[in-house]
């Protein structure tokens, strides 16, 4: 066989195209690297390879195993990189010309592209999967390049949303091996949830703030916690003189406790400077955070008045018999790290019916939760019979979380 | 009737026929403008509201309570739009009448006696001893399985709250209207609110003095 020159051959028609396979993800082994070296011996009639020998994952292999598979003399390779080191002193050409100007045998230039092929894609497979090639960590890899590829959620479409919950409960359960069920159910028509809070009967007893770590999946390391109860001395309604971190027998005599968290502001301040728009007021009335678009850039903790975002150090570290497996894509869902999060309103169970659980878990019930387009529910009697007032009011913010007394 | 007059009448039609065009279109244009919240209540009384309520329901979470429509106080029947959870099964000694066939005193006597003291654990700390006794709100030799009033209507446990409204008539009014009190189940309708005796002991109603149910934050965050 004579020495030509490598050319560059058109690809054949039946070459597997991202369109003909669909645009399904594919991992490298899926690309058929073994079929395409294959066709290419095929083609150029190189029949010393055994093709069930050439390898279709990404396994390290040592030169002198991929010299065997590919029955490559050692004259050829030695001749070839003598022959760089020689031209590299007289000629002045660059590397990629050098390359390509070298003449070597057909059928070697074949056998070197085809080793060329099954090295490279190994080395690419081995970058994007971490440590261990075990079933499992493909399975995540595979996830969290698609999870890392999808879009803003307000913009998926239905089965965009499906799909990526579904990748989402996948993860969670590969990771946790509990597997979540993540709902994506939007608001109701004819719902506007509003908030009352009673200060006369607040005790301090943090039962609400409890329920709420346990039912959101807050991190417990970092103890990130949505709702503060701001004890105050009575006489004055000051949140300059309140502390947040009592720890004594309450109620204390004298002292007010009033309660903070998201007051899913009519007008919220927080949406306005979001750069990505990552966060957003539904339909009713929930301020919610898309966290996989959060940038984690803190500016609607600046511009919150009233202290109801939270930013995670780290994602959120759960004792696995304490997750709650009941899930909301805008809701409690366990978060990555460096993201914002902050009180839905339990979203993951008002959209269902439920009472948010600080609500429920109020020994005193001073915290009053309903729908304000509904003439008859609590939330509207105590805004009608009420002396009602919300905090800085003149901020224009609107929030739908209203403080009063008995 | 000559020209100008058919002129006339024509122009006139056609002017109130624009004008109420221009009234209908403003007035259709309300509803499409965002109302500021403290706008909502005006905008709720129409009554087309009615059509969009959602389809929410509380009921799954009532599956396993027990609950009455309200029976209010002026005796006008009961209230179904209120329910109210019942107390005679979450009472241990219920019915009453399974003991309480004798005289108290006949009762008391017995039990000094064998040693054996029924009702140990009630304390009567409610108001202080010249407002209340045990025969202030119990029945005790007669009709044992009800409640009485300060006027001795008998009154059913399951109905208690009459018994605390005839002093509480402030809290009863702040609970029935949903300011006071607990609600069971969700927001959604139907409305399930806790009786009274479901959170106040009513022997001694005082509220405990306790420690919170979680210690402060250890890690401050940047806030």
């Amino acid at each position: 066989m004579g020495r030509d020159k490598i050319t560059i051959e058109p690809l054949p028609d039946d070459w597997p195209s991202r369109s003909q396979a669909g645009n399904a993800p594919r991992g490298a082994e899926q690309l058929g690297v073994r079929d395409m070296v294959i066709r290419m011996l095929d083609k150029h009639q190189i029949d010393d390879v055994q093709p069930e020998r050439i390898p279709h994952d990404g396994q390290a292999l040592e030169w002198n195993e991929i010299k065997d598979i590919f029955n490559l003399s050692d004259e050829v390779v030695d001749a070839s990189f003598e022959d760089d080191v020689e031209q590299s002193k007289v000629l002045t050409l660059d590397g990629l010309q050098q390359l390509l100007n070298k003449q070597v045998s057909r059928r070697d230039a074949i056998k070197l592209m085809a080793i060329g092929l099954v090295t490279g894609l190994g080395f690419l497979q081995a970058a994007c999967t971490p440590g261990p090639l075990n079933l499992v960590d493909r399975e995540k890899s595979r996830l969290k390049l698609d999870e890392y590829f999808k879009g803003n959620y307000r913009l998926m479409t239905d089965e965009e949303k499906k799909a990526t919950i579904a990748r989402l409960e996948r993860l969670y359960e590969l990771e946790t091996g509990k597997r979540p069920v993540i709902s994506g159910q939007g608001p109701q028509p004819g719902v506007l949830y509003g908030y009352a809070f009673n200060i006369s009967k607040c005790r301090g007893y943090l039962e609400c703030a409890k329920a709420c770590v346990l039912e959101n999946n807050q991190d417990r390391s970092t103890d990130i916690r949505y709702i503060r109860i701001h004890e105050m001395p009575a006489g004055s309604f000051s949140m300059e003189r309140a502390t947040d971190d009592f720890y004594h027998e309450v109620p204390a005599a004298n002292h007010l406790y009033v309660g903070t968290q998201c007051f899913h502001c009519e007008n919220p301040p927080c949406v306005d400077v979001c750069p990505v728009q990552a966060t957003w007021k539904e339909d009713d009335g929930i301020v919610v955070i898309d966290y996989d678009w959060c940038i984690g850039c803190r500016y609607c903790q600046a511009a919150c008045p009233y202290d109801g975002r939270r930013f995670n150090w780290k994602s959120p570290s759960v004792p696995t018999d304490e997750i709650n497996l009941k899930q909301h894509y805008l809701g409690n869902r366990l978060r990555k790290k460096g993201v914002m999060e902050k009180c839905t309103f339990c979203i993951q169970r008002t959209r269902e019916g439920q009472m948010p659980a600080c609500v429920e878990a109020c020994p005193t019930g001073a915290r009053i939760f309903g729908n304000l387009l509904d003439p008859d529910s609590e939330i509207r009697w105590v805004l009608e019979n009420k002396k009602v007032f919300r905090l800085k009011e003149d901020l224009g913010t609107e929030p739908k979380f209203w403080y009063f007394m008995d | 009737m000559n020209k100008s007059t058919m002129f006339r009448i024509v122009l006139l039609v056609s002017v109130a026929a624009l004008a109420a065009l221009l009234f209908a279109a403003c007035g259709s244009q309300v509803g499409l403008v965002s109302v500021p919240l403290y706008e909502l209540n005006a905008q709720q009384e129409a009554p087309a509201e009615g059509s969009t309520m959602p389809d929410v329901t509380s009921e799954p979470y009532l599956m396993f309570e027990h609950f009455a429509p309200l029976q209010p106080m002026d005796g006008h029947g009961a209230d179904a739009s209120v329910q109210v959870l019942t107390r005679e099964e979450d009472l241990a000694a219920y019915p009453c009448s399974s003991c309480h066939v004798k005289p108290v005193q006949e009762l008391t006597a017995e039990s000094q006696a064998s040693g054996q003291l029924a009702h140990w654990d009630v304390v009567l700390d409610h108001a202080g001893d010249k407002t209340m006794s045990c025969t202030t709100c119990h029945n005790t030799d007669a009709d044992v399985d009800q409640l009485k009033t300060l006027t001795g209507q008998l009154v059913d446990y399951d109905a208690s709250y009459q018994v605390c409204a005839q002093c509480h008539a402030g809290e009863y009014e702040e609970w029935l209207g949903g300011a006071h009190g607990k609600r069971v189940g969700g927001w959604a309708p139907p409305r399930v609110i806790q009786n009274c005796a479901d959170c106040h002991n009513p022997h001694e109603p005082a509220w405990d003095i306790r420690w919170p149910a979680m210690p402060p934050r250890q890690v401050q965050e940047g806030r």
